[in-house]
């Protein structure tokens, strides 16, 4: 039965889709009114000088001299972010000697088999030294006692005696009880002596709430709480970090200790070591070692020397398409701010995106390597770029440059192109490779062609014609500088000056 | 023109060019890096991958000034393998000078990598560029 119907459910449904591409297939057949498109309006040519800049900047970026750029960057920042080195910063001073050598660390709560089990040390005292954020507000009787800062030790130290009592600053409570969980402890009061005690010379046992320069300011006595190790573990749930004082037997055995604590530090809050006479006190913020920071900026300055000859070929790529930029309809002025967006984007934008993936990878102190040598470098780059865009792309001076003049004479083609020729080889700034001289009855042909003896492959073309004009003879002067490097049309224009006066000069006077 | 009287336009050329001076720099510079962290192998290697991506980028940018002299010369008329003449003596001496600060500077197997490396980048750009030239003259 089941069968009957699915193949009849099949046959149903072959049928409808036969009869509906029949339908479609008549009615094509016979024709349907189609829809003419609308004639679109030609696309506007808003964005044609943003599409421009865009294509300027793909023509720099498809440049082999990019390709090295953008490589020479990547390798230089991932040198400095692999060299940051971070270590802990540091403060050293000198103490009494004390004639111990400690480690006084202060371990987050993450980390507290560390040293209880791997690392094993035997001479070793804990305790709690905390300053609180949020108040432990604690029950004597019907009263609250409001704890700021916890003192837990390991074992009585001077005159506290913290395996039988627990000690408070306010007097009020002293001889009462204070109930921890279960256990009943009797409050002593705390007086100011817990400032002067020590863990070693320059180390208080209470930590201080902050540092007014260098002296400790504490919390109140009435809001600290010296108590054993084990209640003050309770009373915090254990979710404080823990100080460990750990003695050694000599200077070597504290030294070979310290490389193996400091793996571990990024759970370090505080690191103290006492080298008998000298304290160096370690903060829990790392920061990029000194070689770091040297790699860092040679890093840049040799990223700077490699980049710096590739933006020359970077923005001679841009000077081909110029005249293209012009059409377009940009200004003169700002082919030069275009060479040197197209050269410093590329540079930018590998800037962010690995600047965007390192802090992922690595951390803050070579982040900050990084971006010393990134800044260094993108700045130095951008400054040089700016110096070669500027000669690459200099405007000549306000004063209209003129290549030709024209200036009418008593003396004759013979003397006049006489006199050119003896000029041009006498002057200081050029030499003559060739002289051509042409004379005949009034008329006069000078051809010259000069190197600029100040720089290589410089040099200007010089044609004076001479021709009878009523009583005189009229002399016209042409200058054509060349060079065989791409220089600004201002250099160009200072040649064709300079041998423009010069012939004008000699004439004239 | 003569092979002889290339040397002296050779070594005007060499000394007038930016592009010697900073290969000579980035290479001492280099050289002090791969000695401070020749324990960190992985910033030995790029560093050492730095000095080869320098060679190529300086003499890739010495095409510049390198097309004038050619262009010069070509007026001057010199032959291909006048040119070709020249860039040998270039290469060998731009080479030569990368590669002596970095003997001079670097000791036993990093020496040796810089060495290969610098050699054989400078020489594989020069070859490059020459290529370049040679269609461009």
């Amino acid at each position: 039965m089941n069968e009957v119907l699915i193949n009849a459910l099949m046959y149903g449904v072959a049928l409808v889709l036969t009869t509906y591409l029949l339908l479609r297939r008549v009615k094509l057949l016979i024709g349907r009114k189609v829809r003419v498109p609308k004639p679109q309006e030609a696309p506007k040519y808003t964005y044609s000088q943003v599409i421009a800049l865009i294509k300027v900047v793909s023509i720099v970026l498809k440049t082999p001299a990019t390709a090295l750029s953008l490589s020479v960057i990547l390798i230089i920042l991932l040198i400095s972010a692999l060299s940051s080195g971070a270590v802990l910063a540091s403060k050293t001073v000198t103490i009494e000697p004390t004639g111990k050598y400690l480690i006084i660390i202060e371990l987050s709560e993450n980390l507290p088999q560390l040293i209880t089990h791997e690392l094993n040390f035997k001479e070793l005292r804990k305790m709690i030294r905390v300053v609180l954020e949020e108040p432990l507000n604690l029950r004597v009787g019907s009263e609250t006692l409001v704890i700021y800062s916890v003192l837990g030790l390991d074992t009585d130290y001077g005159p506290l005696n913290v395996s039988r009592e627990c000690y408070v600053g306010a007097k009020e409570f002293s001889s009462r009880l204070l109930k921890i969980r279960d256990k009943l402890v009797p409050i002593k009061y705390l007086g100011n002596f817990i400032y002067e005690l020590r863990i070693v010379d320059g180390v208080t046992l209470l930590k201080p709430s902050f540092f007014l320069g260098s002296k400790p300011i504490f919390v109140p006595l009435e809001n600290t709480l010296v108590t054993s190790f084990e209640l003050a573990n309770e009373l915090l749930n254990a979710s404080v970090p823990i100080t460990y004082v750990i003695e050694f037997m000599s200077s070597e055995e504290l030294n070979a200790t310290v490389p193996l604590l400091l793996k571990y530090k990024e759970y370090i809050s505080e690191f103290i070591i006492v080298h008998n006479d000298t304290l160096i006190t370690y903060f829990g913020t790392p920061i990029p070692s000194t070689e770091g920071v040297v790699t860092s900026i040679i890093s840049a300055a040799i990223a700077s020397l490699i980049i710096l000859p590739s933006t020359h070929a970077q923005i001679s790529k841009i000077k081909e398409v110029e005249e293209r930029l012009v059409i377009i309809g940009f200004p003169i002025w700002s082919l030069s701010l275009i060479a040197l967006f197209a050269v410093i984007s590329p540079l930018i934008m590998m800037g962010i995106v690995f600047f965007l993936i390192t802090p992922l990878v690595f951390e803050p102190p070579s982040v900050f390597t990084s971006l010393i040598s990134f800044v260094i470098t993108a700045l130095t780059v951008t400054a040089f770029s700016k110096i070669e865009v500027s000669k690459i792309y200099a405007q000549p001076e306000i004063t209209p440059a003129t290549h030709e003049l024209t200036l009418v004479l008593s003396e004759g083609p013979h003397e006049v192109l006489s006199k050119v020729d003896t000029l041009l080889r006498r002057d200081e700034f050029f030499d003559v490779i060739k002289i051509d001289k042409y004379c005949r009855d009034d008329e006069g042909y000078l051809y010259g062609v000069l190197r600029f003896k100040k720089a290589w492959g410089l040099g200007a073309n010089v044609e004076v014609m001479v021709s009878r004009v009523n009583d005189g003879y009229k002399v016209s002067i042409s200058v054509k500088p060349w060079s065989i490097e791409e220089i600004s049309d201002k250099y160009m224009e200072l040649i064709s000056k300079m041998v423009l006066s010069k012939v004008h000069g000699g004439l004239r006077v | 023109m003569n092979v002889a009287s290339l040397i002296p336009l050779v070594s005007k050329v060499f000394f007038r060019s930016r592009v010697p001076f900073f290969a000579i720099v980035v290479n001492v510079l280099t050289s002090y890096l791969i000695s401070l962290w020749s324990k960190h192998l992985l910033i030995t290697y790029l560093l050492i991958l730095l000095t080869i991506l320098t060679s190529i980028s300086l003499i890739y940018a010495e095409k510049t000034s390198l097309t004038s002299v050619f262009t010069g010369l070509r007026i001057c008329g010199a032959k291909v393998n006048v040119i070709r003449g020249f860039i040998l003596i270039y290469a060998v001496l731009l080479t030569l000078f990368l590669t002596i600060i970095q003997l001079v500077l670097l000791k036993e197997l990093l020496a040796l990598i810089e060495f290969i490396g610098v050699f054989t980048a400078s020489l594989t750009s020069l070859i490059l560029v020459k290529v370049k030239f040679i269609e461009h003259v």
